[in-house]
């Protein structure tokens, strides 16, 4: 899954187009389309990192979402509790996802296809139970975060900025695996264990690196949430659907593509935006039935992809 | 004494377990579908139930057979007509299909019934039989009963009926199958239509002994999920004893410690994935695990 915009200056030359003609957008548009586009943005980084480690790596992690909250709680209780500034809580948010990922990498690892799925839709609810518990986090009432300062216009800048940077961030993390030493030991591990430990690679490390990327950057764009609603509670932040989400942006997008995930996100968040603003109490349905024609619709898409990338030779449970 | 109640508490509810298990383990084993609206067909089955005691008087245990045969209808043809579209794409696509088609039910359920919390009352509702201080509702043992006959009902049709036959075949290898002359189409959509009967029985099972609504379905198929895993994929036995071993962890922790059961539940769930992920009694039976 090469990405295949083309050569890399010329992919340069498009993402450097763009991503200025984003950052001078918040001067011509209100707070509506700018907190929209966050949104967008948010999305699409959420579904570039779970690319990371379902298609590059080949591990649908269903769960993903589990270090989304696990940052929006980080930053939650550094800043509401720890009275820590909104960078240290990102720093935070990052640390844990990331070391989440690498404590329980190796024991996930050993799964496979739709087990491997299931386990970290395991994990996710056993950390929101944990999360409810926990007395620091304010248990299942939800945590209220400090308010950023500003006028409404400047903070939806604020967070605009900070999602669109987070995003060049996800995007540049995406082409430093496709092009790196990694993106080679994945293609490798993507014909099987076994290829890619006759060839050296460290197959283990490279999935373990894979998902901490991974983690790192759903964790961070948890924390940035947790900061721009300023009240965070478990059923919101460890949500499966945000994960459904991505993996339908995911498919919709193509992930030989740099930009795919991203006109994908645009798109989706734009439904979901339209559905709940004209199906009030008939959104969730109707957004149902867009995923449902989503799959339906696009089975090349969904087909052609999933099969190659996940279970062509990965249907054992376990090794 | 309280801990001797607790795990017959949990033995009871995981007859529960079973059943709901097993549709959801019929479905996953024979189509690699998992169907994340199983939890929304077990809600559909409780409110079947619900209408018919509450409007017509009806006794929650006769509404059952109603309840499976509604149930089979819808999914069968939510089989044919949707989900065997996208079967050849892949199991990740069905994934995102069934979840697309859990929140559209749930949406639906939400409409129709209203998020109120049901819950039916029978005359028979406080009796139970008592064994020293230990205290077992009549109803709760009925639908024991009723729950594991279901899936032992599940496991001669599979063993004994051409039609159960011909489902192992397809699932073994549809191309084979179809050469044998059974359209694999038709297997599937019958299927499916069983996982949903089974739900609907679920459904009729919840709405007798709990109060339920719309929104609670996420939780069921969560346990489905974890009863299968426990049990392992497509196994009669593994779904009762995979219920029991959830049932009991359950109401042993609940009795401890209250607030953390779910979190039991997930725990038992990946210890077993990793240290066993076929399951107590798993085989390379229906589908390539």
């Amino acid at each position: 899954m090469r990405i295949s915009s083309g050569s890399l200056p010329r992919l340069a030359i498009v993402c450097g187009v763009v991503a200025v003609a984003l950052a001078v957008l918040p001067r011509f548009t209100g707070v509506f389309v700018q907190a929209t586009l966050a949104d967008v943005f948010m999305v699409g980084t959420f579904a570039i990192a779970l690319n990371l480690i379902a298609g590059y790596g080949g591990y649908p992690a269903f769960g993903n979402v589990v270090f989304f909250g696990l940052g929006a709680y980080a930053t939650g209780v550094a800043q509401a509790n720890l009275h820590l500034p909104f960078a240290a809580g990102c720093l935070a948010a990052v640390l844990l996802s990331t070391l989440v990922a690498v404590a329980v990498g190796p024991l996930f690892f050993r799964l496979r296809g739709h087990y491997f799925a299931i386990g970290t839709l395991g994990l996710n609810g056993a950390v929101a139970q944990l999360v409810t518990n926990l007395p620091l986090a304010g248990g299942a009432k939800g945590l209220s975060l400090p308010l950023p300062a500003g006028t409404p216009g400047t903070i939806a800048t604020f967070f605009y900025e900070v999602f669109l940077a987070v995003l060049v961030v996800a995007l540049a993390a995406a082409v430093w695996v496709d092009r790196g030493r990694l993106g080679y030991a994945c293609r490798a591990l993507r014909a099987g264990d076994d290829v890619a430990q006759s060839l050296g690679v460290d197959t283990l490390r490279t999935k373990v690196t894979l998902w901490a990327v991974s983690a790192a950057l759903t964790g961070l764009i948890g924390a940035i949430y947790a900061y721009s609603v300023t009240y965070i509670e478990p059923p919101d932040v460890f949500s499966l659907g945000l994960s459904v989400k991505a993996f339908v942006i995911m498919l919709l997008g193509g992930t030989a593509s740099l930009l795919g995930p991203l006109v994908a996100a645009f798109f989706v968040e734009g439904a979901v935006a339209l559905t709940q603003h004209y199906f009030l109490n008939y959104d969730v349905g109707v957004l149902g039935l867009i995923v449902i024609a989503a799959v339906v619709f696009f089975p090349r898409g969904a087909s052609a992809f999933v099969r190659d990338r996940f279970f062509a030779r990965r249907s054992g449970a376990a090794r | 004494m309280q801990t001797v109640q607790a795990i017959v508490n949990g033995i009871l509810v995981g007859g529960f377990y079973a059943s709901m298990a097993m549709g959801f383990s019929i479905v996953w084993g024979v189509m690699n579908i998992i169907d994340l609206a199983h939890g929304s067909l077990i809600i559909i089955g409780a409110y079947v139930t619900y209408e018919l005691c509450t409007h017509l008087g009806v006794d929650p245990l006769l509404t059952i057979p109603v309840a499976a045969v509604a149930l089979f209808a819808l999914g069968y043809v939510l089989q044919r007509y949707l989900i065997n579209r996208v079967l050849q794409a892949s199991v990740f696509a069905t994934l995102i299909l069934t979840f697309g088609l859990d929140r559209v039910l749930v949406n639906a359920n939400l409409r129709i019934f209203s998020a109120d919390i049901r819950g039916i009352t029978v005359p028979y509702t406080a009796a139970a039989l008592t064994i020293g201080d230990l205290r077992i509702p009549l109803i709760r043992l009925a639908v024991f009963c009723v729950a594991i006959l279901s899936t032992l009902a599940l496991w001669l049709f599979l063993e004994r009926t051409r039609l159960g036959i011909a489902i192992k075949a397809t699932s073994f290898d549809p191309e084979a199958a179809r050469l044998s002359g059974i359209d694999p189409a038709r297997i599937y959509a019958v299927t499916f239509g069983i996982g949903a009967a089974l739900a609907g029985i679920a459904g009729a099972l919840v709405a007798a002994v709990s109060t339920f609504s719309p929104v609670i379905g996420d939780g069921l198929t969560t346990r489905a999920f974890v009863v299968v895993v426990l049990g392992g994929l497509g196994s009669v036995p593994g779904a009762i004893a995979g219920g029991m071993l959830l049932g009991v962890t359950e109401n042993l922790m609940a009795s401890v410690f209250p607030s953390f059961s779910d979190a039991a539940a997930f725990a038992l769930l990946i210890v077993f994935l990793v240290a066993r992920p076929r399951g107590l009694f798993g085989r390379r039976f229906y589908a390539d695990i």
